[in-house]
């Protein structure tokens, strides 16, 4: 990981440990806390864990420790990675990784039958003990330098936006100096500064991995009147891009052609080829497309098809996607 | 590759006949917010921060994100992908 992205992930974390909604330490591993409908028991955490593409929660120090405490809610139960279902008394990360820390309640890890998970226990200020049966919670992490990851908090800046795309767009902002448009990209400003700050982090963070909702305070606030900027097109059409001339800095000279919606008539309700069918391009046909796989699912976009169209309305089950050209 | 699902809203979205400093601003149809393709990367090799950014409209000032895909070539796509569909046109 580039130094530049270690101060980013510092950054983040620094704005979350105010709010404890998630975490992440300095080494770019994330932590959250997935309370499921049902108590869970360990292996089904695990898998459900594994199925978020992380795994249960390997501390390995105090400070981890302390991250994850801030997470929890003071009365829930939450399980993390150990066990020593595979021979009693000898504790092991699921995940693999070395033993090298601990901290169980004074008298704990029990050593009666069944008891083989470590759960991080309320009563016990989230110091831990060794239980079965289910907790209310499980504390998932991801480490987002570890390779071959794939996960939705990822590496690879693709895909959903999360919270590498998040430290990119802070790096860019903090370090590759931005311009006041990309700057107030980034900017959810809740206390609408036009600046990016920590605040506005927290509020995308919250979004992305709590809520899925804007925070009900989030939005442009008190807005002073500005002034109103309209483009006409060649239609007649009259475009009102206020917004983005006040607040993005937008050069009403920079719009060009104004062709008229409709010029460009999109792709609504596409239908596809298969293998085998009328039409279907032989394999070493070179035309250029546009291609993607969702959901397990490949298309093809023929690139000469969208000229003229430039976007398709297209949808996988219930992804809906606009391939744009 | 841009999602078009915002709270919850689907979009139908299309080109508006403007572009802007040379990019197309797309609009779409039930709200006709204005979208502009941005790249917000680091210009490192994993850059692609490409979103659809809502600069004007009653979305302004929100984004719809990407999904990964790439420009190619069918004689290349295809023998990876020999279950791909291709998108039918006349």
């Amino acid at each position: 990981m580039s130094i530049s992205t270690r101060t980013l992930f510092l950054l983040v974390f620094f704005a979350l440990s105010n709010a404890a909604v998630a975490g992440i330490d300095e080494d770019s591993i994330f932590y959250k806390i997935v309370r499921p409908a049902y108590p869970m028991t360990w292996l089904e955490a695990r898998d459900s864990a594994a199925a978020l593409d992380g795994y249960l929660a390997v501390i390995s120090d105090q400070a981890e420790q302390k991250t994850i405490t801030a997470l929890l809610n003071g009365t829930e139960t939450a399980w993390i990675g150990g066990s020593d279902v595979v021979v009693e008394g000898r504790w092991r990360w699921s995940n693999g990784e070395t033993w090298i820390f601990d901290n169980w309640i004074p008298g704990q890890p029990d050593t009666a039958a069944g008891m083989d998970y470590a759960v991080m226990d309320p009563g016990g200020i989230y110091s831990w003990r060794a239980a079965s049966g289910t907790a209310d919670a499980f504390v998932v992490e991801w480490d987002c330098c570890r390779s071959g990851f794939t996960g939705n908090v990822n590496c690879d800046s693709q895909g959903a936006i999360n919270i590498l795309d998040i430290s990119y767009l802070i790096n860019y902002l903090y370090n590759s100096g931005p311009s006041p448009c990309c700057r107030d990209l980034a900017n959810v400003d809740g206390d609408s500064d036009n600046n990016v700050n920590l605040l506005d982090v927290l509020r995308i963070i919250n979004f992305l991995y709590i809520s899925h909702e804007p925070p009900s305070e989030c939005g442009p606030g008190v807005i002073e009147p500005f002034d109103t900027t309209i483009i006409v097109d060649r239609l007649g059409k009259e475009w009102d891009v206020s917004y983005g001339v006040h607040f993005y800095g937008m050069d009403p000279a920079n719009f060009n052609f104004g062709l008229g919606a409709g010029f460009f008539p999109p792709f609504v309700n596409p239908e596809f080829l298969s293998p085998g069918d009328s039409g279907y391009p032989v394999p070493d046909d070179p035309m250029g497309i546009l291609a993607t796989t969702i959901n397990g699912e490949s298309r093809a976009y023929k690139l000469d098809a969208l000229i003229g169209h430039e976007v398709v309305n297209d949808r996988f089950d219930n992804i809906y996607v606009a391939p744009a050209y | 590759m841009y999602s078009r699902e915002i709270n919850g809203e689907i979009l139908t979205l299309a080109a508006s006949g403007w572009t802007y400093n040379f990019s197309f601003v797309l609009y779409d149809h039930e709200t006709e917010t204005m979208w502009l393709p941005v790249n917000v990367g680091d210009g490192g090799p994993n850059s692609c921060g490409c979103v659809m950014w809502g600069f004007a409209g009653p979305f302004a000032g929100r984004f719809l994100h990407a999904y990964p895909s790439s420009n190619t070539n069918w004689n290349i796509w295809w023998p990876e992908h020999p279950d791909t569909k291709i998108m039918k046109t006349e």
